[in-house]
């Protein structure tokens, strides 16, 4: 009989190569922390919270790690002028930023062992502050509460499915298969394309590809 | 296109359905690709009861009824029901945060959530792609995506799909092979022809009620074109043993092995829940429906020491896990340089650590902000009562000392950038010698081979003892030529024993070449090439390799390329002095004996792809020499003709010297057969131990028709090849197609260098 097994295996090994261990946790978790420690000092009356995949723990090796902020006062101005308030506390974080990087590179601040880089706003239907510590990304939005709550879903969710946290496994693995394949083609497109020639050339048939190579032709 | 949140809703739908049967994450990618490439998007909203059907003004009535069926046919239960209530009741604990759009039913005491979510249905808005956030009835997840991209959505599905059955399809193959060989039975072997990918077995299976006896397939209007049903005909070979990976009818039969014994053991290892273990009487059937979803945990993922990166980890994932092995980024964030993870590699892979790094942490996140809510209520004075909030507060204390985060450990403190590469300078003077070293050597050698004497004449060699100049100046030629291929020989031998020195050069240059992916390739190559026949591949990969090199032109000087990846490929790894005891040791004796006829046929192969592509300038050239080692002092000389029927390749000439081990005479005439695929008939002249064992063989391969009239489209050839050899060509396209990337990566990121350093 065919051995499923073996492929099984093979697949849950690479789910374990990409899911995320202790020190990318833990990698994360810093970050979090020096970044509350920062709202926590500059501008008491934000509060920084995770949310995202970094949160649920499905992110991929590249994954981005996504913090909103909350502002501790005036919630009922807040839900009547939302994009306001959230210029405001974002305008307000970016500051905080550059003030650290400034700090840091003018010495005053030592033993800083996070880089803040590429601090950008990005004017997108959600407004978001990106930037890069030690080499993760962070995207910083502003009151997506519904962000917290779906991930609380998604926990519960996986809570009940059980087996050894089968939902998120299996998340990781759409994820790979699915979102990575949309993205930064251009070397791939390469490879595939030239494959796809030299196939052609050689006259093999049940290419193993498929029509990948065409794929990217059209992507591109 | 789709936001991570959204695949996690479509995920969640799915197990939902079907999550009875669910047990791998393989199973759920499988089934995700196949429901997902047919699905309708535009006129259903897929909730987390099925796709709801949106009826539009402009939908016609067929298509309502089909739309209709559809929506029946996939809706199901909520598992997740109170799940979803759980996350109302947060909603309205957090109310004064949100703009909750099912707030208004829920302050009027409508509690129950699957009223609710059907209800704001009617409130959803409309768009391209339509998903329906199982937290928030009125949130469209598919907001963003375009009408443009849903077709590109749904072809990336169905490559992958198919990138996947072609999988399942090789796997079938290989027990095939199994079969075969354990039989020892040629005769039964099916011709072999080129197969249809299984399409649509899917729809098959998820044709719900199906009765588990009766095992004839049925077409379903799953995917409303019931044209692209192509189910297998009673008349396939392949019928009894169809390797479909087919989690619905039953999911245990899947690892149903030949013998009931194991059959049951698969079994056992799937389901052992606690009924099972009371249940006394273990003589269940195997056709028992799967577990229920309360089994506790037993699909730990066994960990294998070499089987992290697969070749069929490669097919399913063609560009992202390409993306993260050559790229070399895997945990960037983690890792200064990839190689660090080798080192993890053997550290990490405890099921427990892995089970931890999963858990979540939404729920302290969701304290926090209630927490920091309370405080502020707790500071202003409120009408509320307190005890609540106290237990609330409690309640949160606790869970922040579970959840509370680690103290910081200095051990695993991230590394800062700048002290990434700290000894970059001498390395990389070292590689630089060594690769213009190559790379002169190889053009000095590419010039050689264009001075290689005509081989025309050299076919004469029977007058060749007339004392003509012409035929000495000849000679004198061919020797020079002899010499200097040698030459290039040990040079190249010579640099393949560097590749320790290069190697480590690598790692500590941080060369974008990844040295993890290349181990794992060659360990991988190692395991398949005993499992196939061992020399006559490696034979035969050489000369694909060259063959492939040659003809790309991106590639200006292949050897030195080509040469250095086959040494990785053939020496044998350095520190696997502890041999696996279960497997055969390969012919020819190792690594080196095989390097040396590698490195023959490619110098052979390259000189003569590389003589037959200038045929165009030199008109006489009907012939070609693959030269072998010949040593000085001897005399005996075997030629082997190849009498080729394909116009631009010439006929070929093989000399080979007694001196040369192939290992085995009939070695030798396999390599020739399987290295003459473009030819139809080969002749080889031969003696042995003063007998004419001369011999026309027929090939693996013939091409019987051939046509270019679909503009070249590779399916118009008509192969008629033994099954085996199909198995073999396929493995290798793959090997070598890999090592053609590994080389374009190369190159450009080498370029990609030159041009950032200039």
């Amino acid at each position: 009989m065919v051995d499923f097994q073996s492929l099984e295996e093979e697949v849950s090994g690479f789910v374990q190569l990409i899911q995320p261990t202790k020190q990318s946790n833990d990698a994360r978790r810093k970050v979090y922390e020096y970044f509350k420690g920062l709202v926590d000092q500059r501008c008491k009356e934000l509060l920084i919270l995770p949310t995202g995949s970094s949160c649920s723990r499905t992110y991929l090796p590249d994954g981005d790690l996504d913090l909103i902020v909350v502002s501790r006062n005036s919630q009922s101005e807040e839900v009547s002028q939302p994009q306001q308030q959230q210029l405001l506390s974002l305008g307000r974080l970016f500051s905080v930023l550059t003030e650290e990087i400034s700090l840091k590179e003018n010495g005053i601040v030592e033993n800083n062992r996070f880089t803040i880089r590429n601090v950008e706003f990005v004017n997108a239907r959600t407004k978001l502050l990106h930037c890069r510590v030690n080499n993760i990304g962070v995207d910083i939005t502003f009151h997506q509460i519904s962000g917290i709550v779906a991930l609380y879903f998604i926990e519960k969710v996986n809570k009940i499915v059980g087996r050894a946290n089968l939902f998120k496994r299996s998340l990781l693995l759409v994820k790979v298969s699915n979102f990575l394949s949309s993205r930064r083609i251009s070397t791939d497109a390469l490879v595939e394309l030239v494959f796809e020639r030299k196939c052609d050339l050689w006259g093999w048939a049940g290419y193993p590809w498929g029509e990948g190579g065409h794929a990217f032709v059209l992507c591109r | 296109m789709l936001s991570s949140y959204a695949v996690s809703v479509l995920v969640t739908y799915l197990f939902n359905k079907f999550g009875k049967d669910l047990q791998h994450p393989l199973q759920v990618l499988h089934l995700f690709l196949h429901f997902y490439q047919f699905y309708p998007w535009e006129t259903h909203v897929l909730t987390l009861e099925g796709p709801k059907f949106i009826q539009t003004s402009s939908v016609s009535s067929s298509q309502v009824n089909t739309g209709r069926e559809y929506e029946k046919q996939f809706s199901c239960d909520n598992r997740f029901l109170s799940a979803q209530e759980t996350v109302l009741r947060k909603y309205s604990e957090l109310q004064v945060y949100t703009t909750f759009s099912g707030l208004e039913g829920l302050m009027k005491g409508q509690s129950d959530a699957k009223r609710l979510f059907q209800d704001m249905l009617s409130k959803f808005p409309l768009r391209a792609c339509n998903i329906q956030d199982p937290t928030d009835p009125t949130n469209n997840l598919g907001y963003s995506v375009p009408r443009n991209n849903l077709p590109v959505l749904s072809r990336s599905m169905m490559i992958g799909y198919q990138a996947m059955e072609n999988v399942f399809f090789r796997l079938h193959q290989v027990d095939l092979l199994r079969q075969q060989s354990f039989h020892q039975d040629r005769r039964k072997v099916p011709q072999f022809t080129i197969p249809q990918p299984f399409t649509n077995q899917f729809s098959v299976a998820l044709n719900g009620k199906k009765s588990q006896k009766n095992q004839e397939p049925r077409p379903s209007s799953v995917t409303g074109d019931p044209s692209t049903c192509l189910l297998p005909s009673h008349n396939n070979p392949f019928q009894p043993i169809v390797p479909v990976y087919s989690i619905f009818p039953s999911a245990p039969n899947l690892y149903s092995n030949k013998s009931d014994q194991v059959r049951e053991t698969g079994i056992k290892s799937y389901s052992r829940s606690p009924s099972v273990d009371n249940d006394t009487n273990s003589s269940t059937p195997p056709s028992t429906p799967s577990p229920p979803l309360t089994v506790p945990p037993l699909t730990v993922p066994r960990t294998h020491q070499d089987s992290h990166l697969s070749p069929f980890l490669f097919e399913l994932f063609p560009n992202s896990l390409r993306k993260y092995v050559l790229s070399g980024n895997l945990r960037s964030d983690l890792l200064d340089h990839p190689l660090q993870f080798i080192q993890h590699k053997s550290t990490r892979v405890s099921s427990e650590e892995s089970m931890v790094a999963l858990e979540g942490d939404a729920e302290s996140a969701l304290n926090d902000l209630l927490h920091a809510q309370i405080q502020k209520e707790v500071e202003l004075p409120s009408t509320e009562s307190k005890e609540v909030k106290t237990v609330l507060v409690n309640e949160i204390k606790a869970s922040e000392d579970i959840t509370s985060l680690a103290p910081p450990d200095s051990r695993h403190e991230v590394a800062s950038p700048p002290s990434i590469y700290p000894q970059i300078s001498e390395p990389i003077a070292i590689k630089d010698s060594g690769l213009t070293s190559e790379l002169s050597l190889d053009r000095s050698g590419v010039k050689q081979d264009v001075d290689i004497p005509n081989p025309v004449k050299l076919k004469n060699r029977k007058k060749r003892s007339s004392t003509d100049p012409a035929t000495m100046k000849n000679l004198l030629l061919q020797r020079e030529a002899q010499q200097n291929l040698n030459k290039i020989k040990e040079n190249t031998l010579t640099t393949s024993r560097e590749t320790d020195v290069q190697l480590s050069s690598w790692e500590t240059t941080g060369e974008p070449l990844n040295r993890r992916f290349l181990e794992e390739l060659c360990d991988w190559v190692e395991r398949q090439l005993r499992v196939y026949y061992y020399p006559l591949l490696i034979c035969f990969v050489a000369s694909m390799i060259a063959a492939v090199l040659c003809f790309s032109s991106l590639t200006p000087s292949p050897h030195s390329q080509s040469l250095h990846l086959l040494s990785l490929l053939v020496s044998p790894p350095k520190n696997k002095s502890n041999g696996q005891p279960g497997e055969p040791i390969p012919q020819g004796g190792g690594g080196n004996v095989l390097l040396e006829e590698v490195i023959h046929s490619l110098i052979a192969l390259s000189s003569t792809s590389r003589l037959s592509s200038t045929q165009a300038s030199e008109e006489d050239v009907e012939a070609t020499r693959i030269i072998g080692e010949v040593k000085p002092g001897e005399e005996e000389v075997n030629e082997v003709p190849l009498k080729s029927t394909e116009t631009h390749l010439a006929t070929h000439w093989v000399q080979v010297g007694d001196s040369i081990t192939f290992g085995d005479f009939t070695l030798f005439a396999d390599y020739i057969e399987t290295g003459s695929y473009p030819i139809s008939t080969a002749q080889y002249l031969w003696t042995k131990d003063g007998r004419n064992v001369s011999k026309t063989i027929q090939p693996f391969f013939s091409i019987e028709e051939s046509s270019f009239v679909d503009g070249g489209h590779y399916r118009c050839y008509k192969l008629l090849s033994s099954h085996q050899m199909l198995l073999l060509t396929e493995s290798i396209v793959r090997i070598s197609s890999k090592f053609l990337s590994l080389l374009l990566l190369t190159l450009s990121s080498r370029l990609d260098d030159r041009e950032t350093a200039d």
